[in-house]
C-alpha cells in the first residue's frame, strides 16, 4: 500500500515530518502539495506521478470538498485502487501510520478503521474530572 | 504478569509510547512505576488520561508494583513497566522481577546532568545505576522509537 499526503500548502510535507519525530522515518509515503495560484491541471498531474497500477493508493487529504481533495476524489472514481479520507490531522496520520503494515489490511479497511477512530483524534481535558471513576490495581 | 516492555521515560506517557511503544509492546496495561509520580497529583491524573485506547494505565509505587507483580490475580496480564529513573528500575530487580532487557527512551537534561544523546541525560548516580544494572546482566538499550537499531547505553559512558 501506498500513502499520498496532499495538502493546501506546505502542510502535508510538515505533517510527515512532524509524523517522523513521533514514530520515526517512514517509508512510501508521497507528498502531493497544492501551491497557491497554481493550475488544477498541474495539481492532478502530480498526484498521477505518484500513482500506478500495480499499488493501492490511500490519499489522505486536508479539508474535505477543498481542490486538493476534489481533485483526489476525482481520480478515485476512476480508479478502483485508490481511496481518499479526507481531515488530516497529526493523531489520524499516525493512526494511518502504524495501522498501515498491520496483517491483510486494505486500503478500504484501514480507511474504515480511521472513520471508526475520528472521534478519538480530538480530545480535552475536561476528560480529567471523570478520572476518579478508573479502575484501581 | 507477563513483562512484554519495560522503558525508561520520564515523560512517561507521550507521542512515541502513545503510539509506537505501546503497540510494539502488546500489553493489556502499562504500569508506571514510580514514588515520585504515584506522589505527584497532577502528573498521574495526566498520564492517566492519555492511556491509548483499550490499554489500562496504573500508576503506583515501585513497593506496590513489585506485589501487584507477584499477585496471582495477575499472572496471565501482560504488561508494559514504565520507568522515570534506572533507580527505580534496580528496586524492582532487587525485590524479585525478573526484568531481562531496558529500553532507555527518555532522561530529561536537569542542572548536574550530561546530555549522552539527544533524549538522555544522566548524573553520577544515574551511571553507577546502569553499570550495577549492566553487572546484573540486564540489556540497557537505548532506541527512541521500536524501528530504530539498539544502541547499548554502555557505549555512551
Amino acid at each position: 500500500m501506498k500513502i499520498i499526503l496532499a495538502s493546501h500548502g506546505h502542510l502535508a510535507s510538515e505533517l510527515l515530518n512532524s509524523a517522523e519525530m513521533i514514530c520515526g522515518e517512514q517509508k512510501d509515503i508521497n507528498i502531493v502539495e497544492f501551491i497557491s495560484g497554481e493550475d488544477l491541471y498541474i495539481l492532478k498531474s502530480k498526484f498521477l506521478e505518484c500513482i500506478d497500477n500495480s499499488t493501492e493508493v490511500l490519499i489522505i487529504t486536508d479539508v474535505f470538498g477543498g481542490t486538493p481533495y476534489n481533485i483526489a476524489a476525482s481520480i478515485a472514481l476512476q480508479n478502483k485502487g485508490c481511496l481518499v479520507i479526507a481531515g488530516a490531522s497529526l493523531p489520524m496520520i499516525l493512526d494511518v501510520l502504524m495501522s498501515r503494515y498491520e496483517k491483510d489490511i486494505s486500503i478500504q479497511k484501514l480507511a474504515e478503521k480511521i472513520l471508526s477512530n475520528k472521534s478519538s483524534y480530538i480530545r480535552s481535558s475536561q476528560e480529567l474530572s471523570y478520572l476518579s471513576e478508573l479502575e484501581e490495581l | 504478569m507477563i513483562i512484554r516492555l519495560c522503558r525508561i521515560d520520564d515523560r512517561l506517557i507521550h507521542g512515541q509510547v502513545a503510539t509506537v511503544w505501546a503497540k510494539a509492546a502488546n500489553a493489556e496495561r502499562i504500569i508506571v512505576c514510580s514514588d515520585e509520580v504515584m506522589n505527584d497529583t497532577i502528573r498521574k491524573a495526566l498520564v492517566l488520561q492519555v492511556a491509548p485506547p483499550g490499554i489500562k494505565v496504573n500508576v503506583v509505587d515501585v513497593e506496590k508494583a513489585i506485589r501487584v507483580y507477584n499477585n496471582p490475580k495477575y499472572k496471565n496480564d501482560t504488561v508494559f513497566f514504565l520507568f522515570t529513573c534506572p533507580q527505580d528500575v534496580l528496586r524492582m530487580i532487587e525485590g524479585g522481577v525478573p526484568i531481562k532487557s531496558i529500553n532507555i527512551g527518555g532522561m530529561s537534561f536537569k542542572n548536574g546532568k550530561k546530555q549522552i544523546t539527544k533524549a538522555i541525560s544522566v548524573d553520577d548516580f544515574d551511571r553507577e545505576t546502569f553499570k550495577k544494572l549492566h553487572q546484573l546482566g540486564i540489556e540497557l538499550e537505548i532506541r527512541p522509537v521500536a524501528n530504530d537499531v539498539k544502541i547499548d547505553i554502555m557505549t555512551k559512558f
